[in-house]
């Protein structure tokens, strides 16, 4: 069973290895002399005003959201796509998963409708 | 037991033996902004473990909307709060004595709803199967037809979940006209502000 997950494995490894490989040729081919104002946040080459952790504005949270809402949305996509074909058509049920699909689709639409009129997309 | 086998075993014990280190990080580690990534480790070990059950949907939503989504809504929360101290929010394990009894308490609760439930298979995949995509498969048949109306109610409470977050996030705007926004408090409104 595990064993299907070859490729899904090799590529985990790929990963660590590729990222041990470039950081350790960086780490040994890189000039090592380091003092304190080398190692301030880089903030387009200005010194920076203030520390990077701040809090951030709530419009991010509500993007995120939204996110996370269609995210849900398309994680129920998969098992649809997946049987579409077979379900539709004049053999088995025609345009009705499409019809399903679309009324699922279109009550979230809502929401999105929603934030866009109330103006929480917008960013100002 | 075959070779196989043993790799199943040996597969399970790396994931679930991830997983559990992860957890274990989201409650010591002294830093939030950490504790959050380790939460992100562990979810993607419990994506392992969906996929070691071959519930490959499972597998596909742990990764793509927990993974994916909830560990960045995590984030952006300790982004929004307040810097408490140069080091980020520190963490910490207080209330031990009250925590640690109610954690074993849940546990035995959890264990007993595992050891005592009657398990429902879906139909014509009693036992794990290996293909690919027949449970995704059984899964979509099932949503569009026998589940057809939770299918579409979980449209309507996503789109509840949707309004209500936008509502308790939403920040401070010129009493109910809907376009115009106040946005003078550059994120330095509260979380739930009215």
């Amino acid at each position: 069973m595990a064993l299907e997950y070859g490729p899904v494995g090799l590529f985990v490894i790929g990963g660590f290895v590729f990222a041990i490989v470039a950081l350790g040729i960086a780490y040994l081919i890189r000039p090592a002399d380091t003092y304190d104002r080398k190692l301030i946040t880089y903030e387009c080459g200005i010194v920076p005003l203030t520390p990077a952790w701040h809090r951030f504005r709530i419009s991010y949270y509500i993007i995120a959201l939204l996110f996370l809402i269609f995210e849900v949305e398309a994680a129920f996509l998969f098992p649809w796509a997946v049987v579409l074909r077979d379900l539709s058509g004049p053999q088995a049920w025609g345009l009705l998963p499409l019809a399903e699909m679309g009324i699922f689709l279109g009550i979230l639409l809502l929401g999105l409708v929603y934030a866009w009129r109330k103006g929480d997309l917008q960013w100002n | 037991m075959t070779w196989a086998d043993w790799f199943d075993q040996l597969a399970f014990f790396v994931v679930a033996g991830i997983t559990i280190v992860a957890a274990a990080g989201v409650v010591f580690v002294p830093r939030i902004i950490h504790a959050c990534l380790c939460l992100l480790v562990a979810l993607i070990g419990i994506a392992g473990l969906y996929g070691l059950m071959a519930a490959h949907l499972l597998l596909a939503i742990q990764l793509l909307v927990y993974a994916g989504g909830i560990a960045v809504l995590i984030l952006f929360a300790i982004m929004l709060l307040h810097r408490r101290s140069d080091g980020g929010i520190l963490g910490g394990t207080r209330n031990l004595i009250i925590g640690l009894p109610a954690t074993v308490i849940v546990w035995f609760v959890v264990a007993a709803a595992v050891i005592f439930s009657k398990w429902h298979y879906l139909p014509g995949g009693g036992t794990v199967s290996p293909q690919a995509d027949s449970n995704v498969r059984i899964i979509g048949e099932l949503l569009l037809s026998r589940h057809l109306l939770a299918f579409e109610l979980v449209s309507v409470v996503m789109l509840m979940a949707l309004v209500g977050a936008i509502i308790i996030a939403r920040e401070d705007r010129s009493t109910d006209s809907g376009q115009q926004v106040a946005g003078q408090q550059t994120g330095e409104s509260g979380g739930n502000a009215q």
